[in-house]
């Protein structure tokens, strides 16, 4: 247990705002840059996965974005396509950089697990794993097809490379919504 | 809702080559089978031929094709003796074909060969009686055209009966091939009355190609240039033919202005001296439902639990009176359903049918667009009473294009992953990658539903 629980003394945050109270969850990058999570297992510069926890048999791997201005970051780029081959395009490159995030992230688990013994087996006899992608910055009031379409996308294309027993579900939400819907972790005594 | 499993999957195989756009697709078809796409992929055309199919293969083809049989030659020898002023013998022949024919159509379970043979010795009688010179009706005989006529058509009425002995001697020794004869008829009948096409060659994609479908290699159906054959295995049939009976529900709009399709049905097959199938533009299946509706029913309906639901959901109940009007009963008025908003007439339609047991244990039920004139909250509500009756012992297929009802059925599989196991999901345009798991399909066929939202959505940014 050594040298793990203390990364999980943070509630966790997204836009330096707590989800949920009672929401624990081991903070990758922590407060201090010398000595957090991410450098104590020796992760160098993947910089995927902003918290992990796990429980009721499924480990969560949340990365935090910003996908309304990652997509307009992205639409700058193909300007010089036609409409339809903008929005192709615009869904390809979007599902490249979401998958590297569940790669890196899922190579962070596997550091993590091979790094920090201790928490080796517990991971392991979770089985499987959950991405969170929670974006913080709503792209619209009526996104909720448009996430589900990148969802769609996103998920059918990594069913291809991992299957359900190494990566269960994919989700996309928007912070606010986290809360509801990771389970809570009590923080350690 | 608390879902529990009541029975087990079967899948069957639909393969169907040259049908309509679809050169190549192989369905999948279950307890709820879904046959999801954009607009103009085939799905609609997919469920009419299954209804086609499966509302032909659930008759009861002996008894049908002895009863069309006797019909046929009652009419036959009623028109010949009403135009011809027929005298007496043969006018006691019409008397006795009608007799026997209603009885036998009254009989709840007649004996089949009980029924074949005192038909076989009354149609021996009838053909004695035929060839004996009938006293002529002397004004009309008198003209030598008049009298050919007549004479060609005694002829024809006793051909007639030559056939029924014939066709009741081959029901005795080869009931296969007679039973055969019957889906045939029965399933050109269907096709041509379902996609109102004049002549079911139309029915093919390509014109220098045959049409075939195979259903588990039970059922194979050839149509060529205008014949259409068939092999059958009807001892491998099981499950494909004992629904209890086969329901195909489209849009409310048919159902708000039913008293003037019905009227006008009424009033052509009149004036067509009751040929039943005849091209109006509104589909067999619809007339097939709506005659189901004069039916006796009970009041325990089967699933009274989704019939309050849904009842509950639109505020009121959709009714028939004995004079065939459909009106909608709400907080004690009622009002000609015509008036009512169409997501009531489509949820109401639906509660109507569970009411009536016309939706009942092992009904085959075929929905094209439940999704029609709903917005998404009444949606997932449809979608989750099909699903239920689709768990509780109904067939379920619908063909739709709904995200909404796609996501329903991805989050309640989701919360109840075995009950993937009645779910057969078909993409359309195909073909759906038997490699990929339920999810990931479901996944696909939402995006395929969604694309033109995100694109817009993209555009707007």
């Amino acid at each position: 247990m050594a040298g793990l629980d203390e990364f999980l003394k943070e509630v966790l945050q997204t836009e330096d705002q707590p989800v949920a109270p009672s929401l624990f969850a081991y903070h990758m990058d922590g407060t201090s840059p010398n000595d957090n999570m991410r450098a104590r297992a020796d992760l160098g510069t993947c910089h995927c996965c902003d918290y992990f926890t796990f429980s009721n048999g499924v480990v969560a791997l949340i990365e935090e974005t910003r996908l309304g201005l990652q997509i307009r970051n992205i639409r700058k780029t193909l300007a010089h396509l036609k409409e339809d081959e903008r929005n192709k395009s615009l869904l390809e490159t979007l599902r490249r950089e979401n998958q590297l995030k569940v790669y890196g992230s899922l190579l962070v688990l596997c550091r993590l697990a091979r790094k920090l013994a201790d928490r080796a087996e517990a991971v392991a006899v979770s089985g499987t794993a959950d991405f969170w992608l929670a974006f913080s910055d709503h792209i619209g009031q009526d996104d909720t097809q448009v996430v589900d379409h990148i969802r769609d996308d996103l998920k059918r294309h990594l069913r291809s490379v991992l299957t359900p027993a190494v990566v269960k579900d994919v989700h996309i939400v928007p912070t606010n919504e986290l809360g509801k819907m990771l389970p809570s972790r009590p923080a350690p005594l | 809702m608390g879902l529990e499993h009541t029975q087990d999957q079967a899948i069957h195989m639909l393969r169907v080559r040259n049908f309509g756009k679809l050169s190549r697709a192989d369905i999948r078809f279950g307890n709820f089978t879904v046959l999801a796409g954009p607009n103009n992929t085939g799905k609609s055309f997919v469920s009419k031929l299954l209804y086609s199919i499966f509302n032909a293969l659930n008759a009861d083809l002996e008894r049908e094709r002895v009863f069309r049989l006797i019909w046929s030659l009652g009419i036959d020898a009623k028109r010949f003796a009403r135009e011809r002023r027929s005298p007496l013998p043969l006018w006691s022949i019409v008397s006795e074909i009608g007799t026997v024919a209603l009885s036998y159509a009254r009989a709840d379970n007649p004996d089949i060969d009980q029924v074949t043979s005192s038909l076989l010795a009354l149609a021996d009688k009838w053909r004695r009686e035929l060839s004996e010179p009938m006293p002529a009706a002397a004004a009309i005989e008198d003209d030598d055209d008049r009298r050919q006529q007549s004479a060609f058509e005694l002829a024809n009425l006793r051909r007639a009966v030559d056939h029924l002995l014939e066709e009741l001697k081959r029901a005795g020794n080869d009931r296969a091939a007679f039973i055969e004869d019957e889906l045939k008829y029965r399933l050109m009948r269907n096709l041509s009355g379902n996609f109102q096409v004049p002549n079911i060659r139309h029915l093919r994609g390509d014109p220098n190609d045959n049409l075939t479908v195979n259903v588990d290699d039970v059922l194979h159906i050839d149509l060529a240039q205008n014949t259409l054959s068939l092999k059958l295995n009807s001892a491998a049939l099981g499950g494909l033919s004992d629904a209890s009976n086969v329901v195909y529900l489209e849009s409310p709009i048919y159902w708000k202005i039913f008293a003037a399709l019905r009227d006008s049905r009424r009033s052509l097959i009149s004036r067509r001296r009751a040929r039943r199938t005849a091209l109006t533009g509104v589909p067999d299946y619809f007339h097939d439902l709506a005659e189901s509706l004069g039916y006796e029913y009970t009041e325990e309906m089967a699933y009274p639990e989704i019939h309050r639901r849904l009842i509950d959901i639109v505020g009121g109940r959709v009714s028939v009176s004995e004079f065939g009007e459909m009106s909608f009963e709400e907080a004690g008025r009622s009002y000609p359903l015509s008036n009512a908003a169409n997501g009531v007439a489509n949820i109401g339609v639906l509660a109507m049918l569970i009411e009536r047991k016309i939706i009942d244990h092992g009904t085959m039920l075929f929905i094209d667009e439940p999704e029609a004139h709903l917005h998404t909250a009444w949606q997932a509500i449809v979608a989750e009473a099909l699903f239920r009756l689709a768990k509780e012992g109904v067939t379920v297929v619908i063909a739709t294009h709904s995200a909404d009802i796609l996501k329903w059925l991805e989050v309640h599989l989701k919360e109840y992953p075995n009950d993937a196991q009645f779910v057969a999901l078909n993409r359309f345009p195909g073909p759906s990658s038997e490699d990929e798991d339920l999810e990931t399909q479901l996944a696909r066929i939402k995006q395929d539903l969604t694309r033109s939202f995100f694109d817009l959505y993209m555009r707007g940014m």
